[in-house]
């Protein structure tokens, strides 16, 4: 333990004696996330195309298209049930509200039908339309229930609602919409992110067995483990603090709103810094060269980054390639950050960082049993 | 007792087998020196004895104890002196020192003590607090021997520590061995440097093919080739095309060695053929500056031992 506290506390001394380096390895990743964070963040239309099918036709109906659609941040059209998936396939619309047969009667007799929401883009397009219905139906049914089941009371107090109601929601909705920023896309550049940070892991080790004083820790009573233990707890010192970065920016800064908790988010990155750490170590393990180690990175990275979802919707991507997405990491951070996004709660995702735990600790055995069969200590460059 | 004890160690990478059935004792109080032509095996035997490299066969004990099996009291028993400078830039020196110190248990008062008596030692207690990068080359060497020596090492071992620096920090760095084998260490030292194992070493095995050939004092080595002869011929021209096939044709040559314009001939004394020799230069057109007979020395021992000469 002693042994892992030195070569701690030794590594951040030796790195960060360099005040460049504090910059160099905590600040500038950490521009180039915000900046994809700012470029990528928003989304190409910042209107929601919505196609509304109308099984209805009630009158109750009609004042919830009127709603929608005085809503800047919905553009409305009327589509038919059956065209609804083509028109979402070749994107002319973004998602469609499906309107269930005798949903204006069963708000007047208290018995609410379930609206219901197609989209192909997932929760984070959904998810305020949602919330945004779910208000809607939940007012009605208060209103329903407080008329008693007389219409014409229910039809007034529904306009006096709607007349005093209407700046709030559509103020509701503008802030949300700010609050909707961080798409699965930008999420996906924070993960790929969180990859390339743990290089840091790396390129400590990568110097040290370049200058040959790995050579020399290893010909001290200090075994592989301790040595793997003290680069990864380095590693994740700094990782955490760029979360904790990253999170209050986003939080404060640039107003963006991930649509989960900070606590979930910084749980969910942190698990998968675990994984993150734990290729990087890999990786140096493998490595006869510093050249070798930061192409083999490049080759990992990008790919499993792009096959993870973290640049397009996995649900894109044929079905073997879905299958072969849960072999990485990438997609089980990123669909924990969905289910969080969506509502879900920590059970919903206890398998994602059960998980992710059982990645970076297979990763961390390889590497650590690599490191302690390595015959090349001399002759690194 | 001994310090270390090598009983049959087989080390093979792929193909190449490095060390090849090596057994060797080193006694404890000894400055042992260990030579060999390049790829010889001796970095290999280094990094089996300090626990880096795992080995295929036989043991190999430090103090008594097996360095597989209770590796981490092993390696504590060693200091090592790393071919390659090994130090952190960033760090001071006592910085650095105290690191690698650290890593052997000492800490506090007695870490501090210690760092700063390896710089005295080492002649760099003025630069405790400078950074290594403005070191000469003396000083890193310097300054790589007292991140190994720290802790008190019952056991130092030495790969090749005067590399590429100047006479004085040479000379400094011999005293500082010889000091440190008096005050208890044992020493294990390897060197291109003929006349350095000469002076230090008390006893020096010579290695070839990942095996100990030869193994003595300097005398007993000596002794080894007493039946044989050098002769080094000077020639004028440095591209005069001689070929060592061809002198080792004459009889009684066993070894030649071209450095230049010198030629180092190892032949059997009760053979004569010094006219053999010289006719073979005459007529091939060379004219001969100078010649010389010696006794032979450490250098024509591994010469007669290894047919190759020490440096490439
Ligand atoms: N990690 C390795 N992988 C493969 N072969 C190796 C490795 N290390 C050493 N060898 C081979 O083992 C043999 C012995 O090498 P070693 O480094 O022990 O020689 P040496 O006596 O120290 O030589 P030098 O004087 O050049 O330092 C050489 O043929 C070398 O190529
Ligand atoms: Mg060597």
């Amino acid at each position: 333990m002693r042994n892992i506290i030195q070569i701690i506390s030794n590594t951040l001394r030796s790195t960060f004696r360099k005040k460049e380096n504090i910059i160099i390895y905590i600040f500038l990743p950490l521009l180039g996330v915000l900046l994809s964070l700012v470029i990528y963040g928003t989304p190409s239309s910042p209107v929601l195309r919505v196609g509304f099918v109308n099984h209805d036709n009630g009158i109750i109906c009609e004042d919830l298209k009127e709603v929608l659609s005085s809503n800047d941040g919905f553009q409305l059209s009327d589509v038919e049930d059956a065209d609804v998936n083509s028109l979402l396939l070749d994107m002319s619309i973004d998602l469609a509200v499906i309107i269930p047969q005798g949903f204006s009667e069963g708000v007047y007799s208290g018995t609410l039908k379930d609206i219901e929401i197609v989209s192909l883009k997932g929760q984070e397009t959904t998810a305020w339309i949602e919330q945004f219905l779910s208000n809607y139906t939940d007012t009605l049914a208060k209103l329903s229930a407080a008329s008693a089941g007389d219409r014409s009371l229910f039809d007034k107090m529904l306009d006096k609602y709607n007349s005093s109601a209407d700046k709030l929601n559509v103020v509701v909705l503008k802030d949300k919409m700010v609050g909707r920023l961080m798409t699965s896309t930008s999420i996906g550049f924070l993960i790929m992110f969180m990859l390339f940070g743990a290089n840091f892991t790396s390129s400590i080790i990568l110097k040290e067995k370049r200058r040959r004083t790995y050579y020399r820790i290893c010909t001290a009573p200090v075994n592989s483990r301790q040595y793997i233990a003290a680069n990864a707890i380095t590693s994740l010192m700094i990782t955490i603090i760029q979360i904790f970065a990253i999170l209050l920016l986003m939080k404060y800064v640039f107003r963006i709103d991930t649509g989960l908790s900070g606590v979930s988010m910084f749980i969910i990155l942190l698990m998968f810094s675990f994984t993150a750490i734990g290729i990087g170590l890999v990786l140096t393990a493998f490595s006869d060269s510093s050249y070798m180690a930061s192409t083999l990175s490049t080759l990992v990275t990008t790919p499993t980054c792009m096959l993870g979802g973290c640049f397009w919707e996995v649900e894109l991507m044929p079905k073997f390639m879905q299958r072969i997405s849960l072999f990485t990491p990438q997609r089980w951070a990123l669909d924990a950050v969905e289910i969080m996004q969506g509502g879900g709660t920590w059970s919903d995702i206890s398998l994602n960082l059960l998980v992710l735990a059982a990645f970076a600790l297979a990763l961390i055995l390889v590497a650590s049993f690599k490191f302690s069969r390595t015959e090349n200590l001399q002759k690194f460059v | 007792m001994n310090i270390v004890r090598m009983d049959q160690v087989t080390k093979s990478f792929g193909d190449i087998t490095a060390v090849d059935k090596m057994s060797l004792d080193i006694e404890e109080g000894e400055i042992f020196g260990l030579l060999g032509p390049n790829g010889a095996g001796k970095s290999t035997a280094i990094n089996m004895i300090t626990g880096l490299l795992h080995f295929d066969k036989g043991s190999i004990s430090v103090l008594g104890s097996d360095v597989k099996k209770e590796k981490m009291k092993t390696k504590g028993y060693i200091g090592i002196v790393p071919q390659e400078v090994a130090i952190y830039e960033e760090l001071t020196s006592l910085e650095n020192v105290k690191f690698f110190a650290s890593l052997y248990g000492l800490k506090g008062n007695e870490l501090e003590a210690a760092a700063l008596e390896a710089l005295e030692f080492t002649g760099l207690s003025e630069n405790a607090k400078k950074f290594p990068k403005t070191f000469s080359g003396g000083m890193k060497r310097r300054l790589n021997i007292a991140c190994a020596i720290a802790h008190k090492p019952k056991l130092i071992i030495m790969d090749e520590p005067t590399v590429g620096i100047d006479p004085q920090s040479r000379n400094h760095i011999l005293q500082s061995v010889k000091k440190l084998n008096e005050q208890g260490s044992t020493i294990i030292y390897t060197s291109h440097y003929m006349e350095e194992v000469e002076e230090i070493c008390s006893r020096i095995a010579i290695m070839d093919h990942g095996k100990v050939i030869a193994l003595g004092t300097c005398k007993e080595l000596e002794d080894l080739i007493s039946d044989r002869n050098i002769v080094l011929i000077t020639v004028m021209d440095l591209l005069s095309g001689i070929k060592e096939d061809d002198i080792k044709q004459i009889p009684g040559v066993d070894a030649v060695e071209i450095e230049e314009n010198i030629i180092k001939i190892s032949s059997f004394r009760e053979v004569s053929n010094m006219d053999k020799i010289i006719n073979y230069f005459t007529s091939n057109g060379i004219s001969i500056k100078s010649l010389e007979s010696k006794m032979p020395d450490l250098e024509a021992v591994f010469l007669a031992m290894t047919g190759r000469k020490l440096r490439d």
